[in-house]
């Protein structure tokens, strides 16, 4: 475990790059959205996140993410 | 010997083997593409539920083999999380397919790999075709494809599919394929994983109801994951109660995301030898979407695009549309005049010919419905819509999936309820069908054209409009209604792919809008013409001086008895009539009030006598209007809802509650109305 502190996918910045740490909530929905690509240890940058859906970045995939779903995966910065 | 050879050889001339090859792969990577490329029948590209709703199957000729093709719903994985997957993952294990093609997406590879590993799982033969190669280059990505194809046991064909590249290669892999076993993709498990899952299958063994040749570790992996879709294949062998006895003695766990891990990372080992990642760079696509899904813009560009897109409907159809009320018109009126035995020239003219031209009227606003949509989807703008509307739809305990379905209502809510199938979570896909059929299709439309036009003037667009209106916001209160009572919790999540734009090709949107309205024309020539038929009989009857579609026939008799249901409403029994029928579809409304009032062979014609008429005003014209926007859509909704929802029971209430809802909008609004002074 580093020092660096986790934030939630929602709370990061456009154009930053992030990489996916964990997922919290229910076993289910976590493996539907892993089983979609989005899993720990991949790196994402956020494309968009200003109102609405967030929309991420994952190679040359774009994906949009509800609010809610945003805040419960947690990043941290990519140097 | 060489006789025996000789016939062989006959045989093979005359008969060709047949391959059954499944078409797999993740959405966006090019399936339909591939699947017309090597069927030549032609479908759509895009990303929105429904772009393999119904199952496509195509043929293609190979030396000696015939190879059927059914092409799979779009899938990230075979989970059966969704309606989706779960008809991928049947397919694969109930029609086994002799060879699967996956479709990959080149630049996205370790995440395609996973459904490879579930391909492999269920121990099919797999073959990849690595598509949009020529994309790699420009995102400064690089596959080893020769090693990649050693490293998992899978043969590899590079292709570019929109420009037919690879197609010859993937003819010689299929072939070469088809006469090998292939090897099975060894994904090893922690040790406690394996060791249960060898208990289970020692288990399984002992069942004599499975079959022999089951993939018994996939069976066993499948139990282990929890996964309740595989209940039902337990239950059907009848060994379901067994199973889960014999289970709950290995202190079974939820492993689904150790096994899920496990996959990953074989798949990052694999892919970490072989792959180089490009770049993520900002695209044009991402530049447009900044402006299309602006916090303040998004929403004004969403409604001008819905407005554009009403205006060239109806710009394009009002000619064609008057075109063929004249010509049906002429050709009713010859019938009626020339032929010599009168009730056959009623039947004719005023029944058929009469009847189905009011219905074929609306072919072009229709087609042209479906054309629009089409583009849309093509484009790539309508996942931005649902991305749009997201925050909104939340609100009433939905998200952006469930809007599309919604707006594919406009055109027909048939297909708008058939492209649930991609929504995740149960409760969230039963609300989505359940307000589906407030939104306003275009079978309706033909209704508020005519009666906003007869009795509103200059403001029938407007009244219109505001129809269209009140059906979104019933469909939303029936939304919030059925979260806090039948389907209590929390919409799943909101995530969506995002597909790239690109320009929408013509040619796919003139097949799209040809598959989905010559369904609308062939209603036209089987139940609404029988409709058509039944209503002329019983406006007829009973034989012999009585006037046709007069007080005295049955179809009058049907009227008065249902009459005093209707009557706070302000209809009287000729527009009972016209709503009853309307259950089988609601283009027989107009159908069969013009056979009731007369004059009804064109348009015009109705027009005009429903004005002399004296029975029809603005008042009761607009609840007639309220009670057809609201109550059940026609028969091939409720065919089609029982079928999606799997339930007689939601069905009937579906038919029950927006009937009643119908009957208490337009008692609203005629009693109000008559209060307000704007009665007869």
């Amino acid at each position: 475990m580093n020092n660096e502190i986790l934030v939630p996918l929602g709370f990061v910045s456009e154009g930053k790059k992030v990489r996916i740490v964990s997922i919290i909530g229910g076993s289910r929905i976590r493996n539907r959205i892993i089983e979609m690509g989005l899993r720990e240890g991949i790196d994402i940058t956020i494309i968009k996140n200003s109102f609405g859906p967030v929309i991420i970045a994952i190679g040359q995939t774009r994906f949009a993410l509800g609010r809610g779903i945003s805040f419960k995966i947690l990043t941290e910065s990519v140097n | 010997m060489t006789i025996k050879t000789k016939n062989a050889k006959d045989i093979s001339k005359s008969s060709k083997i047949s391959i059954n090859i499944a078409l797999a792969g993740n959405p966006n990577t090019g399936k339909s593409t591939l699947f017309n490329a090597l069927t030549g029948l032609k479908q759509k590209i895009g990303n929105w539920p429904g772009v393999t709703v119904e199952k496509k199957e195509g043929k293609r000729s190979l030396h000696n083999f015939e190879l059927a093709i059914t092409d799979l719903p779009g899938t990230y994985s075979l989970s059966a999380s969704s309606l989706d997957e779960q008809i991928a993952r049947d397919f694969i294990v109930y029609n086994t397919p002799e060879i699967v093609v996956q479709i990959v997406d080149a630049s996205n590879l370790e995440r395609n790999l996973y459904l490879t590993a579930m391909l492999k799982e269920l121990g099919v033969r797999v073959i990849i075709a690595l598509n949009m190669m020529d994309l790699l280059e420009k995102n400064g990505s690089t596959i080893n494809v020769q090693k990649l194809s050693k490293e998992i046991g899978v043969p590899i064909v590079p292709m570019i599919a929109n420009k037919k590249i690879g197609i010859d290669n993937l003819e010689n892999a299929i072939e070469s394929v088809y006469r090998e076993d292939q090897k099975s993709m060894e994904i090893i498990y922690s040790k406690e994983i394996e060791e249960t899952l060898a208990k289970i299958q020692n288990m399984l063994v002992t069942i004599p109801s499975i079959p022999t040749n089951f993939n018994l570790r996939w069976l066993a992996i499948q139990i282990l994951q929890n996964n309740t879709e595989i209940l039902t294949l337990l239950e059907r062998w009848k060994v379901k109660d067994t199973v889960i006895g014999e289970l709950t003695s290995f202190g079974k766990e939820d492993y689904e995301a150790e096994i899920i891990d496990s996959k990953y990372e074989y798949i990052s080992k694999v892919t970490s030898k072989v792959w180089k990642k490009g770049e993520t760079k900002l695209t044009r696509s991402d530049l447009i979407d900044k402006v299309v899904t602006h916090k303040w813009l998004g929403i004004p560009i969403f409604l001008m695009v819905m407005w554009g897109s009403f205006q060239f409907v109806f710009a394009i159809s009002v000619p064609f549309m008057e075109l063929i009320d004249m010509l049906f018109g002429w050709l009713a009126g010859l019938l009626v005049n020339n032929i010599q035995i009168e009730w056959l020239g009623s039947l004719l003219g005023d029944g058929i010919v009469g009847g189905v031209g009011s219905v074929l009227i609306f072919v072009p606003p229709i087609f042209t419905m479906f054309f629009i949509l089409s583009i849309l989807e093509d484009s790539g703008y309508l996942a931005r819509a649902a991305f749009v509307m997201d925050k909104l739809m939340v609100k009433f305990g939905l998200h952006g999936h469930s809007f599309i379905p919604m707006l594919l209502g406009f055109g027909c809510n048939v297909p708008a309820i058939m492209s649930t199938r991609s929504l995740k979570d149960k409760k969230d896909r039963m609300i989505t069908i359940l307000i589906n059929p407030f939104i306003s299709c275009g079978a309706r439309m033909p209704v508020f054209i005519l009666f906003a036009g007869l009795f509103f003037g200059a403001s029938a667009g407007t009244v219109i409009f505001a129809l269209y209106v009140l059906g979104i916001v019933v469909a939303i209160l029936t939304a919030i209604l059925l979260r806090k009572t039948f389907f209590k919790g929390k919409a799943a999540p909101f995530i969506m792919e995002l597909p790239t734009y690109h320009s929408p090709k013509l040619k796919s949107a003139i097949i799209a809008m040809w598959d989905k309205g010559k369904m609308y024309l062939k209603k036209a020539g089987t139940i609404i013409l029988i409709g058509v038929i039944f209503v002329w009989f019983l406006a007829a009857m009973p034989f012999g001086g009585v006037e046709y579609g007069g007080p005295d026939t049955w179809l009058a008799a049907v009227g008065t008895f249902f009459e005093p249901i209707f009557k706070p409403l302000g209809f009287d029994w000729r527009i009972v009539v016209a709503l009853i029928v309307g259950f089988i579809a609601k283009e027989l409304v107009i159908g069969s009030l013009g056979t009731i009032v007369g004059g009804g062979e064109s348009e015009e014609g109705i027009k005009s006598a429903i004005l002399a008429d004296g029975g029809f005003y603005a008042l009761n014209s607009l609840s007639l209007m309220v009670f057809t926007l609201l109550y059940v859509p026609c028969a091939a909704v409720i065919g089609v809802m029982r079928k999606e929802t799997g339930s007689w029971k939601w069905t009937i209430f579906s038919i029950v509650y927006s009937t009643v809802v119908a009957w208490l909008f337009a008692f609203a609004v005629f009693q109000i109305g008559s209060l307000m002074g704007f009665g007869l």
